[in-house]
This record gives structure tokens, sequence and C-alpha cells, in this order.
């Protein structure tokens, strides 16, 4: 649960970036048709509400790669111990930065709080959403006396101005004794509402608001959400009715007038919503074609900067030393940006851009014989969150990678790429591709001359199903209980999915028990001896053992 | 008998049943939903609400009321003068839907605007 927070932390921030914009787009657009502006929301809803999103050169989130790139992905800091770390890289030239391989006391005072904050978040969710639902029934039960005026009009006691209510079947209701014009209008307004299905919109702005409460910039929107869908619809009769603006404005203002001044409610501050109302009324025209061509333009690009994620970063270079250590890191931005941006995947620099690698550096890769290869450090964001503790052992806190496990995208000849980046070898070690198909990892390159049995291994998607939880427990303790099987399993997924194999002669030989550093799986066994709940589970990992030997 | 503070929505229900008195319950229920748009539920709630009253009486499935037309409207005219517009909306909605309230000042300002706007017609 507090990768899900971490998580939405991230997409709160990419979504309050988003929200920023808008906000600038709006002083643009200010004499623009309102349903531009209205429609402009649907960007920072869709950020604040996907967990990934599309790649595209024209992303704006390239201006934000030190802290978020792939879905607005940012560690906050203070969260981001493991990224101290990285400073100390530079400096011993021998240590990696990567992932959360921490101190397990700094670890554990990390997620000590990150899970109370987590929790608070979570109760202030819930119970934002059981407000929601007693206040939404309590109304109902209120308005189940109202007076049918007509069709879906009802008229109902005891309130100031009309409003429309309800999702499916929606209702307006006005205040009794509502005639003349002024009940001309307000139908008019609230069957535009209607038309559009404005209440699915606020409730769905509603709903992301409640996740993401602790986020000022969310309510913000919220509000100027509603005042643009008001003013919109506004428009929309005018549009209708003709040049109305005086005796519509007058009516506002007439309705607004006879209701008190509302006590002032959580939502509602500055200039009332009635003022901007009227002014809007008041400053509409017929609106001519080149600005809504203009108006269109500019939201298509805003949406297409901010929707989308930058394609691909590059950041630095890692080196290594010719008896297989990792040499330098060279960071292609400040150690500030470094830490804020968790590298986490390296890119294997080659001429060709089709090959790149999941990175770390791995005790069998010393048999390969590597001699020495440059590794551009590939800043692209922990989408799959790689298990950070799979890949580091910490000595005297000191984060050292010990595994490398490359991951070769794309259809191209495995073999063949592995010449390119390593040169002529007598074996190399390869990892299966992977990428994330609905949310899940899907193997797309199966590494060849597998038998029937290591197809199963193969193809499974959750963790839970190759190593039993109390080993994954075990080994790393932070994950409690029930979130093992859901963001840690899912988290461990693609590396499980990744095997690592030795290729010779295009055979390929397991090497290591699907991800998990090769090391730690063979201490692991010794260490804490498995249940021998799952017979067939056993055998299985018998027989890669004998594979590993 | 001192009466409890009706809304106007009693008083709509309040005549169906004068106007049909003494109805049958499922035909209460009819007339309620042709005329008021109300559903079933609401039908019995608001007839155990004025039963508790004491204005209306529900027996055999037969309901019938036990004041006269005359009496209410007599109680009710006063009341309902300061009735319409007068409350306020609870405080959930006016949250969702964003405060509508407006101060004299701002009224008058918005006013000078409205007016500006009639000058240059």
């Amino acid at each position: 649960m507090e990768r899900l927070f971490i998580r939405l932390l991230q997409m709160s921030l990419a979504g309050g970036i988003v929200i920023l914009g808008v906000l600038l787009l709006r002083l643009i657009l200010r004499r623009a048709p309102g349903r531009f502006r209205y429609l402009l929301w649907i960007v920072p809803a869709f950020r604040l509400c996907a967990p990934l999103s599309l790649p595209s050169p024209v992303s704006l989130f390239r201006l934000f790669r030190g802290g978020l790139v792939g879905g607005g992905d940012f560690t906050p800091s203070g969260l981001t111990l493991p990224l101290e770390q990285a400073v100390s890289v530079e400096a011993s030239g021998t240590t990696f930065p990567s992932g959360t391989a921490l101190a397990p006391a700094a670890m554990a005072s990390v997620f000590s709080w990150l899970s109370a904050l987590t929790w608070i978040w979570a109760a202030v969710l819930a119970a934002l959403l059981l407000y929601s639902l007693i206040s939404g029934l309590l109304l109902r039960r209120r308005l189940a006396t109202a007076v049918r005026l007509e069709g879906r009009v009802f008229q109902v006691s005891d309130i100031d101005t009309p409003f429309l209510l309800g999702l499916t079947r929606p209702r307006i209701y006005i205040p009794w004794g509502m005639a003349g014009r002024d009940l001309d209008y307000a139908l008019a307004h609230e069957r535009c509402h209607l038309r559009r299905g404005d209440q699915w919109w606020r409730l769905l702005g509603w709903l992301i608001l409640c996740v993401h409460w602790f986020n000022p910039l969310c309510w913000l929107a919220f509000i100027l959400m509603g005042r643009d869908m008001e003013q919109s619809c506004d428009e929309a009769v005018l549009e209708r009715l003709g040049d109305v603006r005086r005796e519509y404005s007058e009516s506002l203002l007439h309705i607004a007038g006879k209701s008190r001044l509302s006590s002032p409610a959580p939502l509602a501050f500055g200039e009332s919503g009635v003022g901007g109302r009227v002014r809007n009324v008041l400053r509409w025209k017929h609106s001519r074609r080149w600005v809504t061509v203009t108006a269109i333009l500019l939201c298509v690009l805003f949406t297409a900067a901010w929707i989308t994620d930058p394609a691909s970063l590059g950041a630095g270079t890692l080196t290594l030393n010719p008896d297989g250590t990792l040499g330098s890191l060279e960071w292609g931005m400040s150690p500030e940006e470094a830490m804020a941006a968790d590298s986490r995947i390296v890119r294997i620099h080659t001429d060709s851009d089709e090959y790149w690698a999941t990175h770390c550096v791995r005790e069998e890769l010393q048999n390969v014989k590597i001699l020495g290869y440059t590794a551009d450090v590939f800043l692209n964001f922990p989408k799959y969150n790689i298990p950070e503790a799979s890949l580091n052992r910490v000595e005297d806190g000191t984060p050292i990678l010990d595994e490398i496990s490359i991951t070769i995208r794309g259809e191209a000849d495995v073999t063949e790429a592995l010449k390119q980046i390593f040169g002529e070898q007598e074996k190399y070690m390869v990892d299966n591709s992977w990428e994330m198909v609905d949310g899940k990892p899907k193997v797309r390159y199966r590494p060849g001359e597998l038998s029937e049995d290591k197809w199963y291994w193969h193809s499974r998607e959750a963790m839970s199903d190759m190593i039993p939880l109390e080993q994954l427990r075990f080994l790393i303790p932070q994950y409690e209980d029930e979130e093992l099987l859901g963001a840690c399993c899912s988290t461990f997924a693609y590396r499980v999915d990744a095997g690592s194999y030795v290729t010779e002669d295009g055979t390929y030989t397991l090497i290591s028990i699907y991800g998990l550093g090769s090391a730690i799986q063979k201490h692991l066994n010794d260490i804490y001896p498995l249940n021998t709940k799952d017979a067939e589970m056993d055998s299985m990992t018998d027989s890669l053992k004998q594979e590993d030997m | 008998m001192a009466y409890h503070r009706l809304c106007e929505s009693d008083y709509r229900f309040l005549s169906l049943i004068w106007d049909h008195e003494p109805v049958n319950s499922t035909e209460l229920v009819r007339l309620a939903a042709d005329s008021l748009g109300w559903k079933k539920s609401t039908v019995y709630t608001m007839v155990k609400k004025l039963a508790e009253k004491g204005l209306v009486v529900s027996e055999k499935a037969t309901v019938r009321s036990l004041v006269p037309r005359e009496e209410i409207q007599m109680q009710e005219s006063r009341s309902f003068v300061d009735q319409t517009f007068s409350g306020s909306l609870p405080g959930f909605l006016v949250s969702f839907y964003g405060g509508k309230g407006i101060s004299p000042e701002e009224a008058k300002e918005l006013q000078k605007l409205i007016d500006a706007l009639k000058q240059e017609e």
C-alpha cells in the first residue's frame, strides 16, 4: 500500500503541474468560449487518475526530467533515502546508486513513517467518501418529497437556487415559487447541464478530489472546473436564446439576491460564483471563427504536451572496469537531479538504439569476462518498479551492485545483440525481454530451447507463483503481509519473468531464478527453508537449482 | 391543536388527500405518482409523518384527513410567507456546487455593470 501511495504522490505532483498549466492557459483563453476552459480540465483529470500514460516526443514533462518521468514519477524528497547514496557513489567510484538498498535500520524508519502517512491518507479518503455517501443519501431522502412541476423539473422547499441532481435519472430542482423569466432561464441553464451529462463530470471531479485531498491545487481545480462548467452553460443558453445578456444576468442576480449569503463553505471562496457568471455573461459575444480555431489549436497542443510522457531519456554514463566491477558513474546531471531521478535502469550504449538493458551487476557476468564497456545510465523511470532488494546487497550501509542482468528489447537476435555490446565472448548472459501489457508484464522474447516446465515458469505473471511468499517476505522485510500479494508481487513480476540465461551455441541455460540475485537465491533455501506445502513448487525449485550448478 | 409547520410539499400532498378522501392507499400512491412525481415509499413515509402530526389517519388501507382544509390554509398562509427562498441548501450541496450567495455590495456592483450594458444598447 505504501507503494500505491508513493505512486499516488507522483501522479498528484504530475497532475498539479498540469493544473498549473491549465491555470496559465485559462488566462490566455479568458475571452474564448467557456467550453474550451471547461474541456481543458480533462487533461489534469486524466493525469490524476491514470497511472501510466502515452510516450510522446512533445511531452512537456521533459522539463521535469530530474524530478518526474514516466507517468509523472517522482520520489518525494525525504522518501528518497536510497538516493542519498547516489552522492557517495560518485566519490567512491565503486558502488552504484541503485534502488533502495539501504541500511536496514534507515529503511525501517522510512517505511514506518511512510506507512503512517499512507494510513492517514487512506483514512481521510474513506472519511470523505463516507461523508459524500451519507450526505447524498440524506439529500435524496429530503428531495423525495419534491413536487413535480413538469417532466424532470421538481419544486422543493428550502432551497435558494435551482440545481441538477442525480446520475442516471437526473432531476432539476427549483425553489417553490420560482416563475416567469427566472424559471425559463434557470431551466434553460440546467437543461444544458443535463444535455452534457455534467453530473457525471462533477462526480468524477469530486472522486478525484477525494483521492487527492492532500493536494491544494486539486481543490482549486475542482472549484474552477465548477465555475467553467457553469459559465459555459450560461454561454450555451445565450447561444440558444439569442442575445439576452441583460435579461439573463439580471435573472442570475435576482435569483442570487434572494438567497442569503451562505456561510463560507469549504469549496466556496473568493469571488462568488454569481459575480463571475454575471461578468462572463455580460462579456459574451457570438464567438468569431478565428477565436474558436485558435482555442481549439491551443487546447489540442496543450493536451498533447501534458497528457504524454517523454519518450526516453538518457542521463549519464556508467563505466565498468576491466575486471567487471563498476567503474565511475558520470552523471549528465547534478547529484541532486540524479537523486531525484532515482535511476535504476541503465542503458547500454551501443551504436544502435535497439538494445537497452536493465542493469545490475551479476556475479555470473564475471564468467562472461567482460573487458570493460561503457553504458549510458538510462533514466527511464521505474514504471516497472524494479525490486531494489534483488539488485544489490548492502555492506556497511553502502549499496553494492552485484548483478547485471540485461534485457534486450525488440525482436533482435539476442546473441547478435550481445556480440555488439560485449564483443565476441564464449558465453553471454541473457534476460528474456518483457513488456507491460495491461499493467502486467508479458514476456515478449523468450529464449529458445526451453523445456515445457520452464515455459511454465516463464509464462507466469505473478511472483507469488514463483517464489513462495514466505521467502519473499524474508528477503524483503519491509513488505508486510498483504502488500506482498498486491503491490509487491506485481512489482516483482517482471523480474520474475526475466530469468537469466547463459547462451552457448544457440542454446540457453537458466542460471538464475527469476531475477533474484542468484547468490541470494542460493542461500535462501539454506537460511530460510521452504515450507513443503507446494510439492510442485519445490520440485521446480530443485530442478532450477540443479540448473544453477 | 397546535400544528407543526408544514412545508409546501406537505401541503400539496394533503390537498391530494382532501380532494379524494377517503382514499385507498394504493390509489393514493398512484395519485401522488401522477401529480407529484413521488415514489411509493415516499408516499408511505409522508402518510406516516402526517399521521404522527395528527393531520391524517390511515386505517384499513384507507387514508382520511383529520383536519379541514380551511384550518390548515389559515395556519399556513402566515408561515409560507417567509418560507419561500428562506432556508439554505444542506452544507454538502453548497460545497459541492460552490457558494451561490451574494453580498449586497457585490449585488450593487453587478447591477451597475448590467445597467452599463443597458445604456450601451
